[in-house]
């Protein structure tokens, strides 16, 4: 696998080189400064410049046109890293070397279509896809309800900090949806490709020189040198010196606990090694401490589990309880954060976790966007090579963990309340 | 001695042999690839529940949700270490699954391949149970029900089936019932297992980075330690179900925002006894897509006039002399989209264009299947599950599919049993 990357000043281009895939992906990713009331505008961009396009002007002939290029495969999406937001368009397809015909060129002639040469008539996108798209998104916003866990893990981040971007909800805002017309989406397309900065990955079994002059000749809309507009990762502004609470009740068979845990002050080496072996050991798999003791020992839960956002500076822990056991399955909760602070876990579970990280810097080589991913946070975070990271993960000690939990705060702690156990 | 196989049109070999225990053991090396993936798969699912049991004479009916209970009970130990416990070790990742035909055992992983194999085959076979850990785990399962309860396309799915058969249990969930369950003892499930974890009964696949020749030394010499001659073929319950569905409308309220529908319709498959099943259900797939798909002229028309938001999804199971296929949306008219399917159902045409565009398209997935070793896995499983056949010549009957034989079949389909499902939002408390 060979890795290079050019800075153009327009957009930096990524190409990965590897015979492992039939395919080759190519992502396009735009980015910002993420905005509270710009959420929504940009999932309508990302919704509609896939919906149809000028040349293929419904979803049924831009999907046909994927097709007939062997099934190609070409999604958009919005998501948060830090202070980011990204929009993100990845496009699969079957290596030419399989098929007969220039399916390369084609495939670009279709990406840049989508991207640069959208529905737009006389400065305002198509009403008819426009109507669609929005029917869409409200139906989006309105259904992260539809979903629990994830409901009640946002409702827990708003009570935490409601200014923060952690809580923003990235699916959008009714009230934001309703502002949205035709024409400010189209000025706000133009804005985005005029000043996002854009990262072009390519990764396949492609000739590099042949991929950096197409790359050349089809992007050549995106032609302004942007400027870096500040850090990705997030610091928290609002700290919780207690423990706050809050409930919530809805007509639902089961409770769900959602907690969120701020770090402050933590090093770089901490952030990027020490914190996901601390989270591996407390929530992050079948043998951790919450598993073993909320769920196999005392019966509370069918999952529980916590997950760590370096970028958020942020560890969040949920489960799906009966409410009656809410007090028991917090207490719980703490006592094993406390263990941790105490370094009462066993060497193994250290060991193991870290067998764990050494085992997914190697696989994620089995799959192009994983690769992709990699070199993405490479370029954001700031992440180490993969030989570096194997490296400082193997040099974590317990001494490490015990050290950083003391910077981890439980901060809040929300539950959507369900019924009672006997109803 | 192992049976060398290729897969047509691929460069997957697969070295297949059954055990004298009569166990089935397939090996699909792909060294490019660097992780191995194992299934350890029983062909013992959640409609296996009424069955001879071992040794006994009379059938025997057992509580809903046994099979998945038994999978989540063999992660205990006598020894105390736990499955997911020793997997960790060397980084390797381990689950299970039980779904209606089969119950699987995995892990996957790039450390230790022999060491994790020969502890996959050891733990599988033994059993731990305890009145306490069978208790224990109620609490868990009960908490797993719950979190089901409130997945609106889960609960729609199992409406859909439970109106849709009289008898067959796949009428009933996976995981059962909060009643169901509570019935459940060590007895029950100890004479379950015993029926069904017998390496005749039993299923290993191996795909990725490993050694086919080290694989193969350890699985004998694991079983040859072990049972050895295959067990007569277990007796499972036959159940006769009409072509009927039960009810034809379900209603549903639930704490949700957006309305959701689905339709589930049960195709007799008796008109089509002189197609090959695996290729109905390829006509079925491609048919599908081509109603239901990104590309279909309904989908745009039912989008344009608001019935749909989005998309709608399509697929399918195989159940005994039925398909069962369903279709599932979100919508805000959900009656509306529900008749304007049934009347699409009783008057499409399928057009030349886009059968073959969509046939490419197919194939060309089809070729792409083979870059992921998760899929190779799940490809021969459910191939072996359904059909109790490899098919190697996948790619030739993908090529082979013609417009002329659809439309033959689609003569013969029966689309006319629908049940259907609504979830709409609960009214302010």
């Amino acid at each position: 696998m060979v890795y290079q990357k050019y800075e153009v000043g327009p957009y930096n281009l990524h190409i990965i080189k590897t015979d492992k895939f039939k395919t080759v992906t190519i992502n396009v990713n735009f980015r910002r400064l993420v905005v509270k009331e710009e959420i929504t505008i940009r999932n309508f961009l990302s919704e509609i410049l896939t919906q149809s396009s000028l040349k293929y002007p419904s979803n049924r002939l831009l999907k046909i046109k994927a097709q007939e290029l062997y099934g190609l495969n070409l999604s958009s999406n919005c998501f948060r890293t830090g202070n980011y937001n990204f929009l993100s368009f990845s496009l699969t397809m079957l290596n030419e070397k399989y098929v007969k015909g220039s399916l390369l060129t084609k495939s670009l002639d279709f990406l840049t279509e989508i991207l640069f040469i959208p529905n737009i008539i006389i400065k305002q996108f198509d009403e008819n896809s426009f109507k669609i798209i929005k029917n869409i998104l409200e139906a989006s916003i309105k259904s992260l309800k539809d979903n629990k866990d994830q409901y009640a893990r946002l409702r827990m981040l708003e009570a935490m900090d409601d200014n923060s971007p952690t809580a923003y909800n990235m699916r959008g805002y009714l009230a934001d949806l309703d502002k949205i017309t035709p024409s400010n989406l189209c000025s706000y397309y133009q804005s985005v490709i005029k000043s996002d900065l854009v990262d072009i990955f390519v990764l396949g079994d492609v000739d590099i020189d042949e991929i950096k002059t197409h790359v050349k000749h089809y992007f050549k809309s995106i032609n302004t040198i942007k400027r870096n507009p500040g850090p990705v990762v997030i610091q928290h502004q609002k700290i919780n010196r207690y423990l706050r609470t809050k409930v919530e009740t809805e007509a639902i068979n089961q409770s769900n606990l959602s907690i969120g845990c701020q770090l402050n002050n933590v090093t770089k080496f901490e952030s990027k090694y020490v914190m996901p072996l601390y989270n591996d050991i407390l929530g992050g798999s079948g043998t951790s401490l919450l598993f073993n003791s909320v769920r196999e020992k005392e019966s509370l839960a069918y999952y529980i589990g916590s997950r760590y956002n370096e970028a958020d500076n942020l560890l969040t822990i949920s489960s799906g309880i009966n409410s009656d056991n809410f007090k028991k399955a917090v207490k719980l909760i703490k006592v094993e954060m406390d263990n941790l602070k105490k370094g009462d876990f066993t060497d193994e579970a250290l060991n193991n976790t870290k067998m764990r990280r050494l085992s997914a810097l190697k696989y994620a080589n089995d799959f192009p966007s994983s690769i992709i991913d990699r070199y993405f946070y490479i370029n954001l975070l700031d992440d180490d090579n993969i030989e570096e990271q194997k490296k400082q993960f193997s040099l974590v000690t317990k001494d490490d963990i015990k050290r950083l939990s003391k910077k981890i705060k439980m901060a809040q702690v929300f539950l959507l309340e369900g019924r009672k156990n006997d109803e | 001695m192992m049976n060398k196989l290729v897969i047509k049109g691929t460069n997957q070999n697969i070295y297949y042999e059954r055990l004298t225990n009569g166990l089935e053991v397939y090996l699909a090396p792909n060294e490019k690839q660097e992780a191995f993936y194992v299934t350890y798969s029983t062909k013992y699912g959640s409609v296996h529940n009424e069955f001879v049991p071992l040794g006994a004479k009379k059938y025997c009916k057992f509580p809903e949700g046994i099979a998945h209970f038994l999978e989540h009970k063999l992660f205990e130990q006598e020894s105390g270490l736990d499955p997911f416990s020793f997997f960790a070790k060397s980084g390797t990742i381990a689950n299970a699954n039980t779904s209606f035909f089969k119950t699987s055992y995995l892990f996957y992983g790039v450390n230790d391949f022999e060491a994790n194999l020969n502890y996959l085959l050891d733990y599988v076979s033994k059993p731990y149970l305890t009145d306490k850990n069978v208790e224990k785990e109620k609490g868990i399962i009960e908490q797993e029900l719950r979190m089901y309860d409130d997945m609106p396309f889960w609960v729609l799915v199992g409406g859909l089936k439970k109106n849709a058969f009289h008898h067959h249990p796949i009428k009933q969930n996976i995981a059962g019932s909060l009643k169901s369950i509570k019935a459940i003892t060590k007895e029950d499930l100890l004479t379950c297992y015993n029926t069904f974890y017998h390496p005749s009964n039993m299923i290993l696949i191996i795909t990725g980075n490993f050694s086919k020749e080290k694989a193969l030394d350890l699985i004998k010499k694991k079983h040859s330690a072990t049972k050895t001659s295959p067990l007569p073929k277990i007796k499972l319950k036959k159940y006769s179900e009409p072509n009927t569905v039960v009810k034809e409308r379900l209603e549903k309220q639930m704490a949700v925002e957006v309305p959701k529908v689905a339709l589930g319709i049960k195709i007799p498959l008796t008109k089509l006894k002189d197609f090959d099943l695996k290729v109905i259900n390829l006509y079925l797939g491609l048919l599908g897509n081509i109603l239901f798909g990104s590309t279909s002229k309904f989908l745009a028309e039912m989008v344009e006039k608001g019935y749909i938001i989005g998309d709608l999804s399509s697929n399918r199971i195989l159940v005994d002399n039925y398909f069962f296929a369903q279709i599932g949306a979100e919508s805000n008219q959900p009656s509306q989209l529900i008749m304007a399917i049934k009347k699409y159902l009783n008057g499409f045409k399928v057009n030349k264009k886009d059968f073959e565009r969509i046939k490419k398209v197919f194939i060309s997935s089809y070729y792409l299947t083979f870059d992921d070793i998760l899929a190779v896995n799940n490809k021969l499983l459910s191939n072996i599950i359904n059909y109790n056949k490899l098919y190697l010549n996948e790619i030739d009957l993908l090529k082979d599919l013609n417009k002329e034989e659809l439309d033959k079949i689609i003569k013969l389909l029966d689309l006319n049993q629908v049940s259907t499902c609504i979830i709409t939002p609960k009214k302010n408390k």
